[in-house]
């Protein structure tokens, strides 16, 4: 499969992720209300990590190594391409900017790099040997609830920890594969992980959470199973009843399958999430303003680290103190129909255009009148 | 008994349930919450997880298909509506209803 970067197809892609969820929803805001009061002085800072990665001689496959899930870069490729509008970044340099990610995600990636349908980073190599190395249980209903309330417990928690726009430092979903030589025909292995589950930069109290990282592999029978650009999963089918075998994989090394045990853990997971929400909702709009950023900084902490910026950044926290959320009608799913907010987005989004931030308001009223 | 269609809305995952309503606001509900009820809420969050993970079925106001309630449903293969848009004003504790998670249907029975 094709890696060039098609502009125009990354565009696509991400207008129909967008258009899938409801921007009323979004925990605790919604980004693109929130990310033009700081995009000037986030993209700036990117930039130059990105000038001086490139002068270090750091090679795409040395910076993705800075990541644990590829939903990392390939998810602020999109975001940035609002604040590099925002911060009137010179078309020259958005294309460097694009260019530059898009050579991690391409590295990162085996196939599909735009999650039109899936999220390839497993070659088949390595799934054999997942298939044949691992300690797979059988599964039947109540397991498979287990495993179930597993991932919304986990993927909750990543939410409490990363917020909801970027819950993918933690939580990301893989596949599906084809695994029907296996297993025989409609057979696909799905892996869901999590990393990054003790952050104490962040959150202190987290230092002693019993893992950092865990995964589920699971494998389905007659069940469609796709994946967007911002790793939502969507299941054709049950997902509980339709669960054939599975294997719970803690830091790569313990395995976790006993239906008593995922029991235990997910009591534990899921007071935790509960509590650690709660605690972030109590904490105000000002703090969620602050965790919002120190989130998406401390995504790109060892990249930040490599070419010596430091991913705490008080210039992005000064300035969005006090300020309110910005209300625009960029996002207004009921007052424009689909093909208007597509065009639009697109117009504004595309690093090829000078369409800037501020002139957002007239492009929109003249697709509206067109 | 009668099926009266309240909701024609987003089905954001697929099956078909009975059950009571509850309407929950937050984690204050949890006690109250019983093991197979159907959890009515404006949307969900992270603090309702131990409500959701004893749900027949999830119905809420707002939301898309990638919302919170929607991935967290298809995870636990229960089904679920999303933006009813007025489910937490119509809907009372302890109604009957149908959830079609097939269509993104939900009835009242009757």
């Amino acid at each position: 499969m094709p890696k060039e970067l098609d502009l125009d197809k990354l565009l696509d892609v991400y207008c129909e992720g967008i258009y899938a969820m409801d921007p009323k929803t979004a925990l605790p805001f919604w980004d693109y209300d929130f990310g033009p009061i700081y995009g000037d002085l986030w993209i700036k800072k990117m930039l130059k990590a990105c000038h001086l990665a490139k002068d270090k001689g750091l090679t795409p496959k040395q910076i993705a190594g800075f990541f644990q899930n590829i939903a990392v870069p390939r998810k602020e490729l999109i975001y940035s391409l609002v604040d590099l509008k925002v911060g009137k970044t010179p078309k020259e340099e958005r294309i460097f900017f694009v260019n530059f990610w898009w050579d991690v995600v391409k590295e990162m990636s085996v196939e599909d790099c735009m999650v039109e349908r899936s999220n390839i980073i497993h070659t088949p190599e390595q799934i054999e040997q997942f298939l044949k190395n691992l300690f797979w249980e059988k599964s039947d209903l109540p397991k498979a609830r287990q495993i179930g309330n597993l991932a919304m417990n986990l993927n909750s928690l990543a939410y409490g920890l990363y917020t909801d726009i970027f819950a993918h430092n933690s939580m990301e979903n893989f596949g599906a594969y084809d695994v029907s030589k296996y297993f025989g025909n409609k057979h696909i292995l799905v892996i869901k992980q999590w990393v990054n589950l003790r952050p104490v930069e962040l959150f202190p109290e987290f230092k002693d959470f019993p893992f950092d990282k865990l995964n589920i592999f699971a494998i389905y029978k007659d069940i469609g199973y796709t994946v967007d650009i911002y790793t939502h999963q969507i299941y054709s089918g049950n997902a509980a009843q339709n669960l054939v075998k599975y294997c719970v994989l803690i830091e790569n090394e313990k395995t976790l399958n006993n239906v008593t045990e995922l029991k235990n853990l997910n009591n534990f997971l899921g007071k935790l999430a509960t509590e650690h929400y709660l605690k972030m909702q109590q904490r105000g709009f000002e703090e969620a303003k602050k965790n919002w950023v120190l989130a998406r900084n401390y995504q790109f902490k060892d990249f930040f680290k490599a070419v010596g910026i430091e991913w705490r950044d008080q210039n992005i926290l000064d300035r969005i103190k006090d300020k309110q959320l910005i209300k625009t009608n960029f996002w207004n799913f009921e007052k424009y129909p689909k093909n208007v907010l597509f065009a639009f987005w697109k117009q504004c989004f595309d690093p090829r255009l000078d369409t800037y931030y501020s002139q957002w308001p007239n492009i929109l009223e003249t697709l509206t009148h067109k | 008994m009668s099926q009266k269609l309240l909701y024609k809305a987003l089905a954001a995952n697929s099956g078909t349930v009975q059950g009571k309503v509850k309407i929950v606001r937050g984690v204050e509900d949890n006690a109250k919450f019983r093991d197979g009820e159907i959890l009515v809420t404006i949307m969900t969050n992270p603090t309702m997880v131990m409500m959701m993970a004893r749900a027949a079925a999830i119905i809420t106001d707002t939301g898309g298909i990638t919302c919170h309630a929607a991935i967290t449903a298809r995870e636990m293969g229960i089904p679920c509506v999303v933006a009813t848009k007025t489910a937490t004003k119509d809907l009372k504790d302890g109604q009957e209803v149908l959830v079609d998670g097939n269509k993104g249907e939900v009835y009242l029975i009757e």
